[in-house]
């Protein structure tokens, strides 16, 4: 159940986004994979296709380190439809000069959602088929949560980073951060979401969740701190195409813990049975967070799958999507 | 040390092709110590070479000489005297002798015998890990003494990532995540409150190679001419 | 590794730490400077005053300027006055006992090693006082009371003394050996002049040089003439005539076969003499006497033409064509001395044809078991500290068969010598002029047997004892601590130091100034005996004195410019180091962290600083220590002040505890 204490405080950035999770409602955002091409109308398909299923669509940024369609030019593309995007940000390919002057550059065109997230090593782009830029010189000039407070500072107090204030006012941003939600040493996990919110992250979009118990427990121990009443938790769930993807997740991807009842259940499924199998696990995944106290909304991923996004979220009994006003792509409130 | 990497003997020998006699120049230092470029290694070299040389009918002659480190010319002038001089010299120290070499020898051109890798420490005798970025304004006093620029693939100074899975980098299952070796030590030294509510903020690379080729001018230390 | 031998210590027959003691003269260390000799010498007064030194002859300095003023460094140091000791302890008489003949120096320090070692001794002497031939020299030269000093403290660890007690006439060798000493040592000298075969010698005013000298010493009447020609060439012949002089006697020739060159006398009573009045006729042997009315009334003398053969042996040669007559009313011969032996008649010491006792010089021996000689009874004419290094050569032999029963004579000592210095090191030195001797004017010295070298004053002594350049006092670099950082090499200001895997320093060049030691990185250096640890223990002992106050300055004065007065400071505290040079950043932060704001360092004049080129590089670093102190004590200051000129009377500066 959502539980966020947001009466009395008035709207950070506007965005339909932060008026759905204002009003106590259970947010749903899902996630477009932009192409590795510079063709819009693959953006603007997919956003079409999801715009009713989802508040708000977060746009990868080079997810994996593979060069695509940029997050800040697909939220231009969705946002000029009407449909509310989350810009990501990574860390690993620009400096602060160059993400300040992107988020200037975003929030002109009315963005207003950004996710702050480190970004995967540059490494990672040359696996399967592709060769990618493992050479390429990564920036992390700073981290994420650094770019959360730089982006908190931008907004609150109108100034950059290095202290020059940004001419007529910051940028009307609602500031996101991701999280990986499970058990570490010295619970190092909770301790960082702890950092984040105290940058001034206004919500988080967790990696995909499928060990709910595991969850629950670290959701308590978040609990424990407040954080749920000072930020808005989506938890993330990734929808499962097979077994073998689970099981890849389990071994390969960090933060993603599988029970093996899960991958069990997936191997015990047909294979031209299997995707509808992990629609029925995603649906059941979202159910059951929605139990867990503050845990504010759904971040639904169908990686190279959107299509399955709205048989989820009706079928999760989220459609429609709650009326709110529009985001106004101006920066007035 | 200054952890140092032998180039591979075609490369050295490509770099050759041009000259004749040829002083391999190893160093007494951290290039010996990483078994890459000390006295028995630039000799090693000094025999295969000419031999690869030969084969591929190349007329080279080939000295070697050590001295205590390259990195201050007084060691190295003395190998160097004579009329006898070189038309090349490979250097086998890290980087930083080379450039001072090539600082000092006008007409003889230098190359570099190794690859300067990393700042680092013995692990193992064999093996040497990167530890320290030489980012110029240390951290290591918020960081328990492990450096999240060195050791974390990300440079992270708020770390760990999410890449991070049972204290291995995303990026190479046998690379440590630094930042979990960070929080377990802050957890042995029972300072993990401190950790968890240290925020560090934007680095100042200004002090880093990024700021420019650096300096360090001790007026204090200086000798004045007689 | 031992540090080479300084030449000064290596040229002394007993080893005296010369660099040692003129060092501490140099710190104001009277009294420990004063231990050091006499560790090793138990005549530190007499050879202040009349040692051949030949440490000078060997001084390093020499070939700069001039050679450090050793000798009259002792003499000062001996001259110091001291609260009056505190009663010896006597060593226990815990070995058997030992007899020596003959109370000269060489025979008193047999007796006091071996009275040290736990034997009981007694000495017999023929004169009616001891000394042996220090007795004769004359007054001027060495007073009655220095001799008696450096005598009495000799007896004073219980060795008993026999004067007037003559071996051969008053006691026989074959009573003491009956009479249970251990071992007998003979240490009588060269007791008898030599004499010529002239006719007319031993006539009135025809006599021989020790015969006269003991009338002078007894007080006796000598008669004198008005023109005294003396035979001679040596030390003695030089101190008869200058006796002569001051016996009224108005015209004194020394005529001897040695060319100028070759005159055996040392520079200095040469001069003396010279400056005396005396003639000095070199390369004349005499030929015959000329006689008028029975008396003596010159000498004919002859050309000398040669006095050594090719192979140095003593082999006069003369063209008794080429003559020359000398009136004179006067002669006297000193020609040589020799021993006397007729105490070995009857006695189982034996004597070889020429009428010398048959010994073994190595081991001190003679024909007879237990029977030794010492001095140069054994070994022919020498110098005082020689018979002093070689009674202590035959105590030590003694006393190594009266325990093992092996006859073994010490060792020959392993240690290298500092060499030369080296033409670019030498060209870089400061020359210093040597300190005069104070002395009473030439007219004034002949009224009598008074001294006429008066001796350093406290100033002088300082800034004479500062031109030591310490050779061979270091570096050492420790190799196992060098991190070969190039700092010592490149800061050197002689260039002493070369590279080798570590850093290595040549002992010829280093002068000890105490730059490296200041400046290595890795303490890994240290120079002569300045440690770190001594300075540290200084300021600690200084702090600790002052308290319950706590001062706030501090004055660091380098030995070398405190021959001057600087402002004194009662509430300051007070330190001092060898040279400013050796004052590390580490030792003013020390002063600071114990609350000291104000620093004062008195150094000399670069005209006057022996270690000019490195005072500026001192200075830099000093000063730098201080900005970086001022990080935490905003208000610290330091101050250079320029040692004044040299004042005669400059307050004592053994206040100031080391």
């Amino acid at each position: 159940m959502p539980s966020l204490d947001i009466a009395a405080k008035p709207l950070i950035s506007g965005s339909r986004l932060e008026r759905v999770l204002r009003s106590g409602q259970f947010a749903v955002t899902a996630e477009i994979g932009p192409p590795p091409g510079c063709d819009p109308s693959v953006v603007v398909t997919k956003g079409d296709l999801l715009r009713s299923y989802a508040d708000a669509l977060n746009i990868t940024d080079n997810q994996t380190a593979v060069v695509r369609l940029s997050s800040i030019a697909a939220a231009v593309l969705l946002i000029q439809r009407g449909i509310e995007p989350v810009m990501q940000m990574t860390c690993r390919d620009r400096n602060r000069i160059a993400i300040q002057s992107d988020v200037l550059g975003a929030a002109s065109f009315g963005i207003r959602n950004c996710l702050c997230i480190a970004g995967d090593h540059q490494s990672f782009g040359a696996a399967g088929k592709l060769k990618g830029h493992p050479g390429a010189k990564n920036v992390y000039d700073v981290d994420s949560i650094q770019l959360v407070a730089m982006l908190k500072k931008m907004r609150d107090e109108g100034l950059l980073e290095g202290g020059d204030a940004i001419e007529h006012g910051g940028p009307r941003l609602f500031i996101g951060a991701a999280w990986t939600p499970v058990k570490e040493v010295g619970d190092i996990r909770v301790l960082r979401l702890a950092k984040k919110v105290a940058a001034g992250a206004d919500f988080i979009q967790t990696q995909g969740v499928y060990d709910i118990e595991e969850f629950k427990g670290i959701m308590s121990r978040a609990r424990d701190r407040g954080l749920h009443t000072r930020t808005c938790i989506l938890a993330g769930v990734i929808v499962p195409k097979s077994a073998g993807m689970l099981r890849y997740m389990q071994s390969s991807v960090a933060g993603v813990k599988v029970p093996d009842a899960l991958i069990q259940r997936m191997a015990g499924v047909k294979k031209d049975k299997a995707r509808e199998e992990g629609k029925k696990i995603s649906v059941e995944l979202i159910q059951q967070l929605r139990e867990i106290e503050g845990v504010s909304g759904v971040h639904i991923q169908a990686i190279e799958w959107e299509e399955a996004v709205p048989d989820i979220v009706k079928a999760a009994g989220l459609f429609p999507r709650p009326e709110v006003e529009a985001a106004v792509p101006s920066r007035e409130p | 040390m200054i952890v140092v990497r032998r180039k591979p003997i075609e490369s050295i020998l490509a770099f050759l092709a041009p000259y004749r006699k040829v002083l391999l120049l190893g160093c007494g230092s951290c290039a010996a110590v990483c078994f890459a470029g000390g006295e028995k290694e630039t000799e090693e070299m000094a025999c295969l070479l000419p031999v690869m040389a030969a084969d591929k009918g190349m007329d080279l002659e080939v000295r070697a000489a050590t001295c205590q480190r390259v990195c201050d010319w007084e060691f190295v002038e003395p190998v160097l005297a004579g009329d006898d001089k070189p038309d090349a010299v490979v250097s086998f120290s890290c980087g930083a002798g080379t450039n001072l070499l090539a600082d000092h020898l006008g007409a003889i051109r230098v190359f570099p015998g190794v690859d300067t890798l990393f700042i680092g420490a013995t692990t193992e005798h064999g093996q040497w890990q990167e530890m320290c970025s030489g980012c110029g304004d240390c951290v290591l006093d918020r960081t328990f003494g492990i450096c999240p620029i060195a050791r974390c693939s990300k440079s992270i100074l708020n770390g760990p990532c999410g890449g991070s899975k049972d204290g291995k980098c995303e990026i190479n299952p046998e690379t440590d995540c630094g930042w979990i070796k960070i929080v377990e030590r802050a957890q042995a030294l029972g300072k993990l409150d401190d950790l968890a509510s240290t925020y560090i903020a934007p680095k100042n690379w200004a002090s880093s190679h990024h700021g420019g080729p650096r300096r360090v001018k001790r007026e204090d230390l200086k000798i004045a001419k007689p | 590794m031992e540090r080479p031998f300084p030449p000064c210590q290596a040229a002394c027959p007993v080893r005296t730490d010369t660099r040692e003691y003129v060092n501490l003269i140099a710190w104001g260390r009277f009294e420990e400077a004063l231990q050091v000799i006499r560790k090793v010498n138990p005549f530190p007064s007499v050879c202040g005053r009349i040692c051949q030194h030949p440490c000078e002859a060997k001084c390093r300095r020499g070939a700069l300027d001039a050679a450090v003023a050793l000798k009259e460094l002792k003499r000062f140091v001996t001259e110091i006055e001291t609260a009056p000791a505190p009663a010896m302890e006597l060593v226990p008489v815990t070995r058997g006992k030992i007899a020596i003949v003959g109370a000269g120096p060489s025979g008193l320090t047999a007796a006091q090693d071996l009275r040290e070692m736990g034997y009981g001794v007694t000495v017999l002497e023929r004169l009616a006082h001891p000394g042996g031939m220090l007795n004769l020299i004359p007054k001027y030269r060495l007073p009655e009371r220095i001799l008696r000093k450096d005598v009495e403290a000799i007896l004073a660890r219980g060795i008993e003394l026999k004067c007037n007690c003559e071996i051969g006439r008053d006691v026989q060798l074959s009573d003491l050996q009956a009479d249970g000493y251990q071992a007998i040592i003979v240490c009588a000298g060269l007791s008898r002049s030599r004499g010529l075969a002239l006719p007319g010698f031993g006539a009135e005013r025809f006599v021989a040089a020790i015969p006269l000298m003991m009338d002078v010493w007894a007080g006796n009447p000598v008669p004198v003439g008005r023109k005294a020609l003396v035979i001679g060439g040596g030390n003695v012949a030089v101190d008869v005539a200058r006796t002569l002089r001051r016996l009224g006697v108005e015209q004194v020739t020394m005529a001897c076969m040695e060319s100028h060159a070759e005159i055996p006398a040392s520079e200095e009573e040469i001069a003396a003499a010279t400056e005396e009045g005396i003639g000095l006729m070199p390369s004349w042997a005499p030929k015959r006497v000329l006689k008028k009315d029975g008396h003596v009334a010159g000498l004919e003398l002859m050309r000398v033409t040669r006095v050594f053969d090719d192979k140095k042996r003593f082999s006069p040669q003369y063209d008794p064509a080429h003559v020359k007559a000398v009136a004179a009313d006067m002669v006297v011969l000193t020609i040589g001395q020799a021993g006397d032996t007729s105490w070995t008649l009857g006695s189982p010491v034996k004597l070889d044809r020429r009428g010398r006792i048959v010994a073994d010089r190595e081991l001190h021996s003679t024909s007879e078991p237990r029977v030794f000689l010492a001095g140069e009874v054994l070994n022919g004419p020498g110098s005082a500290i020689q018979a002093i290094a070689d009674g202590r050569r035959a105590a030590a032999i003694v006393d190594q068969f009266l325990r093992t029963g092996i006859m073994k004579s010490p060792p020959p000592e392993d240690r290298a010598i500092v060499g030369e210095f080296p033409k670019a090191a030498h060209d870089k030195l400061h020359r210093l002029d040597r300190m005069p001797m104070p002395q009473v004017p030439g007219p004034e010295r002949l009224a009598g047997f008074h001294e006429h070298e008066l001796g350093y004053d406290q100033a002088a002594a300082l800034t004479e004892a500062g031109r030591c350049l310490n050779c061979g006092s270091g570096p050492t670099i420790d190799e196992v601590k060098c991190a070969s950082c190039l700092a010592c090499f490149r800061l050197c200001p002689l260039d002493g130091i070369t590279i080798q895997k570590k850093m290595v320093a040549a002992p010829e060049t280093c002068q000890a100034c105490g730059l490296c030691a200041a400046e290595c990185p890795q303490g890994a250096i240290t120079v002569g005996h300045w440690t770190r640890e001594q300075f540290r223990e200084q300021i600690d002992r200084n702090l600790d004195v002052a308290r319950p106050a706590r001062p706030r300055a501090a004055v660091v004065t380098c030995a070398h410019a405190a021959t001057s007065k600087s402002e004194s400071d009662a509430a300051a505290v007070h330190l001092r180091v060898p040279c400013v040079t050796h004052l590390a950043a580490r030792d003013l932060l020390r002063l600071i962290a114990n609350g000291i704001e104000e620093i004062r360092v008195v150094l000399c004049s670069p005209a006057a600083c022996k270690h000019a080129s490195g005072q500026q590089r001192a200075k830099q670093v000093l000063t730098a220590a201080v900005q970086r102190a001022r990080a935490v004590r905003p208000k610290v200051t330091i101050e250079f002040v320029e040692a004044g000129q040299v004042l005669s009377e400059s307050p004592s500066v053994q206040g100031v505890s080391q």
